[in-house]
């Protein structure tokens, strides 16, 4: 599709001044994204509908949605990690570095993958190669140029970037697979991996929906420090209020694969405006409060969110096929 | 009933070298039915264990666990049959605990047969729908014949509760039950969970990480560190007052939106 060139650049690129690449555009910039996914033989379902948001360089925004509000696809659209299957299909705009992204060759999204955008899940099992040890891991997302010795685990490159992660007695570490390491350190060293590249932009999916408070705290602690050091922007995805609220600068409120309400983290977490965010922030704080019961959405109310939403409900997505 | 252990110690080899690891030592604690019982603790402190130990998946290197009073490890099969009934699990990653390639209607309704809790094709129906409901899957028919990949993540979590509940069981060990699930979702799991304390009776073993959740609903609290019980109490004790340098830093570290 566009491939943002110097010599012709779109009208965008040259209304931001800086070019491509330049540093005045926004990192980021999602318009209308659409993203349905398959769910079964010949089932699909809409996962994102028409979403849009964006991120300035050095911005944390947060993403905060249940489970099905489309708030993870919507992240793994932007690295360009949706599953490699027909069905699976996008549509709208991804500007990374005013370069559109939506139609791009796999080419150009390893590209984006290997320097401008790093990923860090929930569950760094899936994601760690457990035949490998973490030192080589490390090592294969670290630019060629940067690597030295033959060894991964004694590259000097992989110890410093696992200690930036917070992790200690380095050497040792490089040495063993990701079996024998905790949660915790195994979430540390999937920032690493994101990290090593240096990239633009962290996606951080569910980081440390699985870890225990004292280590939750260490790990954000520590993605805190790292994409600070290196000014590197944040995507943070959870379902975890509290987490994203202690760690971005704005948040976007996603519910049934739409945006339903976005602004700065503490306006919206103080004032929600949207019937669902009130909601959600009822039974959140009922969960924390003493004195409040514990309150889930009730059904009626579910109905009325859905309807303002414009969400078609289950069966008339199941009968759709 | 009493499920309980006394100096439970469970040693594990290391792989490499002779190290041994207790991952469990000394640990005496228990819960009766109608109890809401927690143990907290970061993750290697052995928590996981202690609840497989409790569930009888993890035999003890010493000490014994006991349940009304006979040790786990002198039951004969039909002892052991009718503790696997009254005393039911429901473990962290619900994915991983059910067959993909068995629909919910089937999954349930195996154990209802295994266990003798209904016969006839209509009687077990009747219970694997009443179970569905109790847990808010309702209605419970558009449920049955869906897989586990055709359900949310909070849905294949009420599954396996409904799958312990089904059963009629005295004391459900859960370990780490809500831990991943959307705020509104866990609200009702844990609301379910004190209405079945107070509807049948039950008991609960809940394996936690989130203090929040240990702080509302809990009645008495083991703080776990290193294999070891470091502290215990009731709930609003130790959130009051905690006294061992590890509480204090674990309450410290919460993060609560305010």
């Amino acid at each position: 599709m566009t491939t943002a060139t110097p010599t012709v650049p779109d009208e965008r690129v040259a209304a931001d001044a800086g070019g491509p690449g330049g540093s005045s555009g926004p990192l980021l910039r999602v318009s209308d994204l659409a993203v349905s996914l398959p769910t079964g033989p010949r089932r699909d379902i809409q996962a994102v509908r028409s979403v849009s948001l964006q991120v300035d360089r050095g911005e944390r925004i947060g993403i905060v949605g249940e489970s099905g509000s489309g708030k993870s696809v919507t992240g793994r659209a932007i690295a360009g990690l949706l599953p490699p299957n027909p069905r699976v299909r996008v549509a709208g705009s991804i500007r990374i570095d005013a370069q559109e992204m939506i139609g791009a060759p796999a080419k150009a999204w390893e590209r984006i993958r290997s320097h401008a955008v790093g990923m860090i899940f929930q569950d760094p099992l899936t994601f760690l190669n457990p035949v490998m040890k973490i030192g080589s891991q490390v090592r294969e997302s670290i630019h060629p140029d940067r690597r030295s010795g033959r060894n991964a685990g004694k590259d000097p490159a992989v110890l410093e970037v696992l200690e930036l992660a917070g992790l200690t007695d380095v050497a040792a570490l490089a040495q063993r697979f990701p079996h024998e390491l905790s949660g915790g350190m195994r979430q540390r060293v999937l920032i690493a991996i994101a990290i090593a590249k240096r990239p633009d932009l962290i996606i951080a999916d569910e980081p440390t929906t699985a870890l225990d408070a004292t280590v939750q705290r260490h790990v954000l602690a520590t993605l805190d420090e790292t994409v600070s050091r290196m000014d590197t922007s944040l995507i943070l995805i959870s379902h975890d209020l509290a987490v994203v609220a202690s760690m971005t600068d704005r948040i976007y409120v996603m519910y049934g694969g739409r945006v339903v309400e976005s602004g700065a983290t503490g306006d919206v977490l103080k004032n929600p405006r949207h019937l669902y965010t009130q909601s959600l922030l009822r039974s959140v704080r009922s969960l924390t409060d003493e004195h409040t019961p514990l309150w889930s959405i009730p059904p009626e109310l579910r109905r009325e969110i859905d309807a303002l939403v414009g969400r078609p409900d289950d069966k008339e997505a199941d009968s759709d096929s | 009933m009493i499920l309980e252990t006394e100096s439970a110690t469970k040693v594990f080899r290391a792989r490499r070298g002779s190290g041994q690891v207790a991952a469990v030592q000394d640990a005496t604690m228990k819960v009766v039915p109608g109890e809401f019982v927690a143990i907290v603790g970061e993750s290697g402190s052995g928590k996981s264990t202690l609840a497989r130990i409790l569930l009888g998946l993890t035999p003890v290197t010493t000490g014994s666990v006991r349940f009304d009073g006979v040790a786990l490890a002198e039951m004969d099969r039909a002892q052991l049959r009718a503790f696997r009934g009254h005393v039911q699990a429901v473990l962290q990653d619900p994915a991983g605990s059910l067959n993909p390639r068995k629909t919910v209607g089937t999954a349930i309704g195996e154990i209802v047969r295994l266990h003798g809790v209904a016969r006839g094709r209509d009687a077990v129906h009747a219970k694997i729908v009443e179970a569905l409901e109790l847990v808010g899957l309702a209605p419970a028919e558009d449920f049955l014949t869906r897989y586990p990949a055709q359900l949310s993540g909070g849905q294949r979590q009420r599954v396996l509760i409904a799958r312990a509940v089904v059963l009629d069981p005295q004391i459900i060990v859960a370990d780490e039950a809500v831990s991943a699930l959307d705020a509104s979702v866990k609200a009702g799991v844990l609301r379910l969970m004190s209405d079945l304390t107070e509807r049948l009776g039950v008991g609960y073993v809940f394996i936690t990480h989130d203090l929040p959740v240990v702080k509302k609903v809990a009645d008495r609290v083991y703080v776990m560190k290193s294999g070891e019980i470091v502290e215990s109490g009731p709930t609003e004790q130790i959130f009051r007052d905690p006294q061992h340098p590890y509480t204090q830093t674990l309450l410290a570290s919460e993060l609560v939106l305010t």
